[in-house]
């Protein structure tokens, strides 16, 4: 008698006890490891939200104590709304930067990758070199107040506008593009200009978006060029006024003299810079590890 | 072709390397040709011969017809200038614009003097590395106010040798030779024998830090600690520590396993791993320096034997060791917290403040926010506090070492860019020294900026005590806020901030001090003494490099079993141990410091003789 098979329900391999017990220690393992992770930001996040007696007090943890929003409010408002200045700053540096170092970049990626270039040989090491040799911060701070940029957005922006490693990565990626989709596009009657623009550009959205987050997230955490170039606090970015904020003097002789900021108001100050980058992370990160993958393989 | 190439390539090595050289003669005075030193321009002679021709006031001040200025006592220029200067913002008193307006700092001095302040405002947290910077990248303004240490500047030229102008300085020098100040400026020359800050200059040492006490449990614990004072070793301090403790444990307030002592200025915020503040004290009462001297100063851990007449590596002296034993002793028996020497400030502060702990350490300008602290969580009323003074170390044979822990007459100070001397030319640079000499050095300037007017924001009775007008209270004075109403005068016009506030004589310096302070300083002047002031060592350029590539790791070595025995990780007392510390230490080119103080000592003296 021939057996008969049940197509309407799905067919299920059975899994093994040690299989089972590794899933369950796994699931375990990354619960604990997510918890250490996501502790001391709710840590943060309760504090930033209870009031100052109540963390001298040790009585935080991750739910606040005395709930209250004043915190957010004084943050944002003290001194002129400072704060808040330095925050449009930020987001201003950070969009402006991102654009320009991804425009920069790509122009400069995408002809070294093509070998037929004139010069690729001498162009790509020289290039490398100034991944080894810098010409050092105080070279570096004569030239930007030489070229009388102190004070303005290019000192902030220009710096960090092209990243030799990242421009190595973009190579990589725009190597891989297949040089046949290009020819195609250039017998349909597009140019070099337009093979870039209509051609490798759209198949190099990964890499394009890993470098968005790669930039935005170096202009958003800079507060060093801030440190050399913005004496003006009104054009401070939001890192260098955290930085300030959340140190206390080098000298050892001035220690006595440094303000003991209250623990709210520093985790106030964190929990709103740490935030719009960590929401911007889940939306970027599926391209981000194509990106890295594709742009690492050829190196 | 080649040869031709290679003479070519030879040629530039050596007219680059002739281009680096510089003339050699390491002259960093931004200018002025001047060999006198220090010395030179302090005398008589030389202070006399700057004023001549200046017509003389009668009050102090003179006039200077040519270039249009009076100075000495006071200070105002016929035509208004300006000068640039950089400014140490701090977070707990923000620059305001306010201070620029009536009766704000700026504007009161510029009144006064007819001079504007156009000031770069550098944060706290920043101002070391900022100064760096622009000295380095020669774009400093001309005045840099609060400098701790100047001598990374001088080799490179950015900052002016003051003392080829001090004698122009009617306020320093008179202030310099009236209280003997040469012993203490003497520690800040240079080796070409010229200074390069002007340092604030104080009458009379107040030693600034203490141990802050909880004298209510003190008290409940049967201790009458106004008494115990006068005479108390650290040791018995610590036998004091532990009975504190038993009453504690006994009322519950703590069980034997916590630790009553947890201490701030000593761990990760302030510490630089080196055991911070608390260390530091108590090993100047044993007689020698560690821990926070260490980042200080190029001396280190050098202190100078006065018996022997030499330098000597504290570290390896009995006198360490009898210090960490002290400190072993605080530790093993649960009196002293090992994590003091790790954990953040604000870790100490929420112990103190919750009572937790009995004792804390302390300085002028935190006394009065931890009281606050405790009124906070612990309910006004429910505590008192008492400043202690310090107790005394021990020598090798028992005696107690009475001195204080703090002996120097100088404060942070003042360095003048290069910029200016090179800019301004030298007349209209002598008249911004005169200017500096005002604001920093004369009785008006210096009460202008830690007052503000008389009559407008505080008083002087009859007695010549100051007091603030009821509708001002000020933080930076030690002066609390007693109702809603007043405000902060230095918050809202920038009186007693840190960037002018420097020295002066004892009245000046003691003006704004509560009856608890006074009897504080009364307490510390009568039970203790100044340590005498070591020999001042100015390396050459050379020398300092070579004793900066030893000291770092010997500071470091130093430092890591410091703190190995002040957490009990390893006995002080134990023979073995020890033997093993001092091999570790003298493997790390200790001697070699030594002798090379030694010897500038020796050639000092034979110079002098």
């Amino acid at each position: 008698m021939a057996k008969t098979i049940d197509t309407s329900k799905p067919m299920k391999i059975k899994e093994s006890t040690g299989y089972r017990v590794f899933t369950v220690c796994n699931i375990i393992l990354m619960v604990i490891l997510c918890a250490a992770m996501l502790y001391p930001f709710l840590y943060l996040v309760a504090q930033s939200f209870s009031s100052a007696e109540a963390i001298i007090a040790g009585e935080v943890s991750i739910l606040p104590v005395d709930f209250s929003v004043e915190t957010y409010i004084y943050v944002m408002t003290n001194n002129n709304s400072i704060f808040l200045r330095n925050y449009a700053n930020t987001i201003i540096y950070s969009v402006l930067g991102t654009v320009l170092a991804l425009a920069s970049s790509c122009l400069l990626a995408y002809p070294l990758s093509k070998r037929e270039l004139r010069g690729n040989k001498f162009i790509g090491p020289f290039i490398i070199f100034t991944m080894y040799f810098g010409g050092g911060m105080i070279p570096n701070y004569i030239l930007m107040t030489t070229l009388k940029l102190q004070n303005t957005v290019a000192a902030f922006v220009l710096p960090g506008m092209i990243s030799t490693y990242y421009v190595i990565l973009m190579r990589s990626f725009f190597e891989t593009v297949p040089r046949e989709l290009e020819e195609a596009g250039e017998i349909d009657g597009l140019s070099m200009w337009g093979a870039f623009v209509h051609v490798a550009l759209p198949l190099s959205k990964p890499i394009l978006a890993t470098m968005t987050l790669f930039y935005l997230v170096q202009y958003w955490n800079n507060w060093f060029d801030a440190f050399l170039y913005l004496a003006d606090q009104n054009m401070w970015p939001v890192a260098y006024q955290l930085r300030n904020l959340i140190s206390t003097s080098a000298n050892v002789e001035d220690a006595g003299e440094s303000l003991a900021i209250n623990a709210n108001i520093k985790s106030c100050a964190m929990v709103l810079t740490a935030a719009p980058i960590i929401c911007v992370y889940p939306f970027i990160q599926k391209y981000f590890v194509q990106g890295m993958m594709l742009g690492g393989v050829k190196g | 072709m080649k040869k031709f190439l290679s003479f070519l390539l030879a040629l530039a090595m050596m007219l680059s390397l002739a281009a680096c050289g510089g003339s050699g003669d390491g002259s960093s005075d931004g200018g002025a040709a001047n060999d006198s030193t220090a010395a030179d321009n302090l005398t008589e002679e030389a202070i006399n011969e700057a004023s001549a021709g200046d017509t003389d006031n009668g009050d102090g001040s003179y006039y200077n017809e040519a270039l249009g200025y009076t100075y000495g006592t006071t200070f105002y220029s016929d035509e208004p200038v300006t000068y640039t200067m950089l400014f140490n913002d701090n977070d707990a008193y923000p620059i305001q614009d306010s201070w620029s307006e009536d009766g704000g700092v700026f504007a009161e001095i510029a009144a006064k003097t007819n001079v504007t302040l156009q000031f770069e405002s550098v944060n706290n947290a920043s101002y070391s590395d900022r100064v760096s910077l622009l000295v380095s990248g020669g774009t400093a303004p001309y005045i840099i106010p609060k400098i701790y240490d100047e001598t990374p500047y001088v080799t490179g030229g950015g900052i002016v040798a003051v003392s080829d102008y001090v004698q122009y300085m009617p306020n320093f020098t008179s202030f310099y030779n009236e209280y003997n100040m040469e012993a203490d400026v003497n520690a800040i020359l240079q080796d070409d024998g010229k200074f390069y800050r002007l340092p604030g200059m104080k009458e009379t040492s107040l030693q600034d830090y203490t141990l802050l006490i909880r004298s209510d449990i003190f008290e409940a614990a049967g201790y009458n600690v106004a008494e115990l004072e006068e005479t108390w070793t650290w040791d018995e301090f610590a036998d004091v520590l532990i009975g504190v403790k038993a009453y504690m444990v006994e009322q519950g307030m703590c069980s034997e396993s916590d630790y009553i002592w947890s201490d701030r200025w000593c761990g990760a915020t302030s510490g630089y791993g080196t055991g911070g503040c608390l260390l530091g004290l108590i090993s100047r009462s044993y007689g020698i320096y560690t821990t926070w001297s260490t980042t200080a100063t190029n001396m280190g851990d050098l202190y100078f034997n006065w018996e022997t007449d030499q330098f000597e590596l504290s570290a390896t002296t009995q006198a360490y060791r009898d210090y960490m034993t002290v400190v072993k002793k605080l530790v093993d028996n649960k009196i002293l917290d090992p994590e003091t020497w790790t954990q953040e400030d604000s870790a100490a502060d929420a112990d103190f403040y919750t009572g937790k702990t009995a004792l804390i350490l302390t300085n002028r300008a935190t006394t009065t926010s931890q009281e606050e602290g405790l009124a906070a969580q612990l309910g006004e009323g429910n505590f008192s506090v008492y400043r202690i003074v310090m107790p005394m170390g021990t020598d090798s044979e028992g005696n107690t070492i009475s001195y204080q822990s703090e002996n120097s007459r100088l404060e942070c100070g003042v360095c003048i860019s290069a910029n200016a001397l090179n800019e301004l030319g030298e007349d209209e640079f002598i008249k911004m020294m005169r200017f500096v000499d005002w604001l920093w050095y004369s009785d008006e300037g210096l009460t202008l900026t830690k007052w503000g007017v008389e009559g407008e924001t505080y008083t002087v009775d009859e007695n010549g005590n100051y007091s603030l007008l009821p509708e001002y209270y000020c933080g930076g004075l030690s002066i609390a806020q007693t109702s809603e109403d007043q405000t902060d005068v230095r918050l809202k016009y920038g009186y007693a901030c840190g960037n002018f506030m420097y020295g002066g004589t004892a009245e000046l310096l003691t003006s704004n001090f509560s009856e608890d302070l006074r009897d504080f300083y009364d307490r510390q002047a009568a039970y203790r003494t100044l340590r005498p002031l070591d020999p001042s060592i100015a390396l050459s350029e050379m020398d300092n490099e070579q004793c900066n590539l030893w000291a770092t790791p010997l500071f470091s070595e130093m430092n890591t079993w410091t703190l190995r025995f002040a957490q009990g990780q390893r006995d002080v007392t134990d023979d073995a141990t020890w033997n093993e510390y001092v091999a570790s230490i003298e493997a790390q080119n200790a001697q070699n410091v030594v002798d090379m103080f030694n010897q500038y000592y020796q050639n000092s003296k034979t110079a002098a003789e």
